[in-house]
């Protein structure tokens, strides 16, 4: 039977750091009849599931590393020590009823060389100090978040104020095991388990509420993702990416997911959400809003139950997917502007700044040809750039 | 309650436009809320005073309209307006500090762009809608369409 135990290759070198020769008490959790084990040095944010099993971290010098015997019952020993050529020495024993057995440590590398295999398309070096703020994590927000930790974006201000619930499962990141929690801690765990070096700040606030303390944690983002499901916070997001000369990334799906649309705002060098959303093509789509109660919150106090039930009408998680990945795809590559990397032929693609996607022919798309064999005509599952320009009388970017 | 720095810009362009069409209209203090207020006249010659809340997360939110003067304002059938509650046929959202509140703008259909100048002649146009129910006995629907 082959035992792994996997370990954070920084945890054993902040043991060398600190210089700390003598036997440490780790965490470490059992998995598959305790066969493979996740151990750690510190309590980790996101602990693996499984069996707790007691674990002493022993840095040591090589003589005592080559004597190792001194083992109770039921503990995990893990010993390292450098050898006279400068080699990390390293092996792990255990005692089960009195039965010894050996494992074989895996080091969990550093973040630079979990993100090795995407080096040449992502400049994954640079990506690691970019810092994204995703407000909204919902089913927009939370599978955008985990798409950019899994491409090397290395620090997360995540903001949301509502908790994971029943309905949300079908189309959210997280699942059963994170009913009740708020989503901002729930996706940071799930953002630790694809980097564990990744920072994420987390906020559990309403931007509408708390705009001065969303303002400040947003001040020094380098990319704004904007999820949020109401088209209050997003005016005022706009108004923050155009206050911090941030670039942003709004996004939406419209009734019941039949399609959507994705503007990127490059502060002042095209238009701003407050340009395009101000004009009459906000007003043939009804947006999904997910929660009856958020909906209330935007209707008239005389709405019929009908009109609001309409309304909180959600998607298929499969057709919110090719908006929130569209939205990771222009936000690397507005992270990775200017750095030549393998995506950068990207910025000559993808020049216009608004995006206009279709699941099904319904509703406003009802009149697009069928997607069959033509490839010049608009049709569904396809996605369409379109040239929009900065309205000069606009309020928010104009003024 | 201190305006940012960004509100500040935005109120002194909101008074820029309403100094030029609405020269009537003044900022007011009202409790902890500043208000615009003051009067308007309908095609009839009417005179009626409005209320404008400025909403504290100003350009985000529709602001609050009442209409303080006549007190109570009646409807055709000489009932005060505040009665009604909220009401879809007569364009009502309840009352606020005793007077009658007005719809103007759905919150789901508000942006950044929307000034105060435009919610104004907004209420101007409900005005005379009240006017022609007061004079027909027609319910305020028949004057004034509902935002789409």
């Amino acid at each position: 039977m082959v035992n792994f135990i996997f370990v954070l290759e920084n945890d054993i070198r902040q043991l060398y750091n600190d210089k700390l020769y003598k036997p440490i008490k780790g965490y470490a959790y059992g998995m598959d009849n305790n066969t493979v084990i996740h151990a750690f040095v510190k309590k980790p944010i996101t602990p693996p599931s499984g069996n707790i099993i007691n674990v002493t971290f022993h840095l040591c010098d090589i003589n005592e590393f080559r004597n190792n015997e001194s083992l109770y019952d039921g503990e995990i020993k893990l010993v390292f020590a450098i050898d006279e050529d400068g080699y990390l020495k390293h092996t792990a024993y255990s005692r089960q009823a009195g039965e010894a057995n050996s494992f074989e440590i895996k080091f969990i590398p550093e973040q630079s060389e979990l993100y090795s295999r995407s080096k040449g398309l992502l400049e994954t070096s640079v990506l690691k100090n970019k810092t994204v703020g995703i407000v909204g994590i919902g089913s927009g927000g939370s599978p955008i978040a985990i798409e950019l930790a899994k491409a090397g974006v290395g620090r997360f201000v995540l903001i949301d104020f509502d908790r994971l619930e029943l309905s949300n499962v079908a189309r959210h990141v997280c699942g059963i095991n994170d009913l009740g929690r708020y989503k901002t801690f729930a996706v940071r765990d799930y953002i630790l388990q694809k980097n564990p070096y990744a920072e994420v700040s987390t906020y559990e606030i309403d931007v509408n509420e708390h705009r001065e303390i969303c303002s400040d944690a947003l001040s020094k983002v380098d990319l704004i993702i904007a999820a949020s499901d109401n088209d209050k916070s997003r005016f005022f997001l706009n108004d923050l990416a155009l206050k911090y000369n941030t670039p942003a990334i709004f996004g939406r799906a419209i009734t019941r997911a039949i399609g959507g649309d994705v503007l990127r705002v490059r502060p002042r060098l095209g238009p701003c959400y407050n340009c395009l959303y101000s004009q009459d093509l906000r007003n043939t789509e009804e947006e999904i809003s997910q929660k009856e109660r958020q909906a209330k919150k935007f209707l008239p106090d005389y709405t019929s139950e009908e009109s609001l039930n309409a309304v909180v009408q959600v998607g298929l998680a499969s057709d919110i997917a090719p908006i929130t990945n569209f939205m990771v795809k222009l936000a690397l590559v507005e992270l990775s502007r200017g750095t030549n990397s393998g995506i950068s032929s990207l910025e000559e693609d993808l020049v216009a700044d608004f995006y206009i996607w279709a699941n099904r022919r319904e509703y406003v798309y009802e009149d697009w040809s069928k997607l069959e064999y033509n490839f010049n005509k608009p049709s569904i599952l396809r996605w369409y750039g379109a040239k929009v320009m900065k309205d000069p009388d606009c309020m928010s970017c104009g003024i | 309650m201190a305006w940012t720095y960004e509100q500040q810009v935005r109120l002194q362009k909101e008074f820029d436009i309403l100094s030029q069409y609405f020269p009537n209209l003044n900022l007011v203090k009202v409790g902890t809320n500043d208000c615009i207020e003051g009067y308007m006249y309908t095609n009839d010659r009417s005179l009626y005073k409005i209320r404008l809340y400025i909403p504290t997360d100003m350009p985000y939110s529709v602001p609050e309209v009442v209409i303080t003067y006549p007190n109570p304002v009646k409807d055709f059938y000489g009932k005060d307006l505040n009665s009604y509650g909220a009401s879809a046929t007569m364009h009502l959202l309840g009352s606020k500090d005793g007077y009658p509140k007005i719809c103007t703008y759905k919150a789901e259909r508000w942006n950044s762009n929307v000034t105060f100048y435009k919610v104004l002649i907004k209420v101007r146009l409900w005005l005379e809608a009240l006017e022609g129910h007061i004079r027909t006995g027609q319910q305020m629907d028949y004057f004034l369409q509902h935002q789409i």
